[in-house]
């Protein structure tokens, strides 16, 4: 049983170290995706746009 | 014992601080769908994003879909039954997206074939009956799975905050919620859902690593496994274990599942089909592997804290959740973890915590509204219907449907009376599309002989899956066999029917989009 609780002890600190580091790369970089995706949607809607008035 | 019930719910932490808290977080969602109905203008930005997340977004709109509440409540219901045995299916389900990562097995090349569904694959490869057959069973499967995310997801509500677990409440909150998620997934489409995955990942990462932080500095870290130790023994810790809660064929099934839930799952498929490149794909997965891994190991050790909290410090809780032989059926553990943190956690922070999780809640439904809306749009009446239906006409559809499905998930959280572990009702429920699915996708990608034949009989074969479901196991009698076993038996059929199908009854070449298939 000493080997199964030291290795999900491991687990469990490696796994939320790991899943901070993740957190603050996703939440800084996911926005400058989102300011990326809405310009791209953008540049979408005017294409649609001046696609209907030609 | 439903007056006792009460006085164990009410003395929560929860208080009118914390439902301003809350309803500040919900207004702000509400708002961000509307902000955002602009851009669904037509069906590759209504379902696909415009193909243009990037990765980060990527794994946030990813992590953020499959960590829903309902994720968070059956995994703490399994660390509560299980103990830290349960960790066996995080590393699974976090080693199966790696590999997927890593391989791009099934996501790359679908993702390069430029489909808005998986069906779409189907039509392209196996033609269209396959195509409408396929989107059947994926939104039967699907459907059924979701059925009971919206009362599990309001337990919570019900337990964290306090209310009365009986009469009114339970419904009250499921009606709610359920309009809340209803309106602006009509409204957004994956637009707005990727910008409200994006801010749930962000809350839920603070309010999940925050409140284990909590748990830990209340319970004491040691203190914890000695508790799991002296009460569950051994079974507690090795999964492994023949007579303990696993066992070695849920493990190989949880394997299985771990590759599967990110590779073939529509709703974690959306999310690589929207990414601006295969390439990214391949990134997306890698890095959601943390996610993956982290969204069940947390919510198992709340559950598994809330055990031993029963243990060392609720005594009167102790009696409700395990009774003494004669003492009444005891109270469902799914209530175990929201009375928990109810206790433990202050004012304002047990707010924060709320609101992450009906974030997650709502990321969740909205997420799965649309995918089984739009593969019954784009799937199954698209292709049936006889003229081309207009952009708005398929948008219109969809939201129809969201309604539609919406409706029923209220009525079958309010009617299903099974007993299993709602994780292993979600697995079920899930393997009756993606068994014959992934034989399905396997065959078509990577194998030049498979028949649309083939195809048909693998999906047919995920029927067999529902008989893992308790209450019909016992009404055909299959009571001897477990949800494991029945899982792994139908796999294993599938593949053999995708097999035997190709080679008996191989296709034409006059197939439609036959040469489509890039294996």
């Amino acid at each position: 049983m000493e080997f199964w609780i030291l290795l999900w002890k491991a687990v469990f600190i490696f796994a939320v170290l790991i899943f901070s580091c993740m957190a603050v790369w996703v939440t800084i970089g996911g926005y400058f995706d989102l300011k990326k995706l809405f310009r791209k949607l953008n540049d979408i809607d005017d294409e649609e746009e001046e696609a209907n008035e030609d | 014992m439903e007056s006792t019930f009460s006085e164990a719910l009410s003395q929560t932490n929860f208080t009118f601080i914390d439902w301003i808290i809350v309803g500040v977080y919900l207004s702000i969602s509400l708002i961000i769908g509307l902000l955002v109905k602009r851009f669904a203008t037509n069906m590759t930005s209504y379902i696909g994003a415009g193909r243009a997340l990037g990765t980060r977004l990527g794994v946030a709109t990813l992590a953020g879909t499959e960590t829903g509440l309902v994720t968070v409540m059956y995994s703490s219901q399994k660390g509560f039954t299980g103990g830290f045995a349960a960790f066996h299916i995080a590393i699974m389900a976090a080693l199966g997206t790696f590999i997927v990562g890593a391989t791009g097995l099934i996501v790359y090349r679908l993702r390069k074939l430029k489909v808005l569904t998986i069906p779409e694959y189907y039509e392209q490869r196996f033609g269209r009956k396959t195509r409408i057959l396929g989107a059947v069973m994926l939104a039967l499967g699907g459907i059924l799975n979701m059925g009971l995310f919206l009362k599990v997801g309001s337990m919570f509500i019900v337990g964290i905050t306090g209310m009365s677990a009986t009469g009114w409440a339970l419904p009250t909150v499921m009606t709610v919620l359920l309009i809340l998620v209803l309106a602006y997934t009509v409204l957004g489409g994956m637009i707005s859902v990727v910008v409200t995955d994006y801010i749930q990942f962000v809350v839920l990462s603070i309010g999940l690593l925050f409140a284990t932080g909590l748990i830990i500095h209340h319970l004491g870290w040691q203190n914890i496994f000695d508790t799991v130790a002296l009460q569950m023994g051994k079974k507690g810790f090795n999964p492994v274990l023949a007579d303990g809660t696993f066992g070695i064929e849920y493990i190989i099934w949880m394997g299985f599942l771990g590759l599967i839930a990110c590779a073939v799952w529509p709703a974690a498929v959306a999310r690589a089909l929207a990414m601006e490149s295969p390439e990214a794909v391949k990134v997306q997965y890698m890095w959601s592997s943390v996610a993956y891994l982290i969204r069940f190991l947390i919510p198992y050790f709340w559950g598994i804290a809330a055990f031993v909290f029963i243990f060392t410090q609720a005594p009167e809780l102790k009696l409700l959740f395990f009774p003494e032989a004669g003492g009444g059926e005891p109270i469902d553990n799914l209530y175990a973890m929201p009375i928990f943190l109810g206790r433990i956690l202050p004012v304002g922070i047990i707010g924060v915590i709320t609101a992450a999780m009906i974030a997650a809640f709502m990321s969740t439904h909205d997420s799965y509204l649309l995918c089984w809306s739009s593969v019954i749009t784009q799937d199954i009446i698209v292709p049936l219907s006889r003229r081309n239906l207009s952009n708005a006409a398929r948008i219109r559809s969809t939201r129809i449907i969201i309604v539609i499905i919406g409706a029923y998930i209220l009525y079958w959280g309010l009617v299903y009376k099974g007993k299993d572990d709602i994780w292993d009702y979600l697995v079920v429920t899930g393997a009756v599309y993606f068994t014959g699915a992934f034989a399905l996708l396997v065959g078509g990608l990577y194998w030049k002989r498979a028949s649309s034949t083939g195809a048909v009989l693998a999906l047919l074969c995920g029927f067999f899956a529902i008989f893992g479901l308790e209450p019909v196991r016992n009404a055909v009698g299959f009571d001897g066999l477990t949800g494991a076993q029945v899982g792994l038996f139908t796999i294993g059929m599938a593949f053999t029917a995708m097999i035997i199908g190709s080679l008996l009854f191989p296709d034409k070449d006059n197939l439609p989009n036959t040469n489509n298939n890039i294996v």
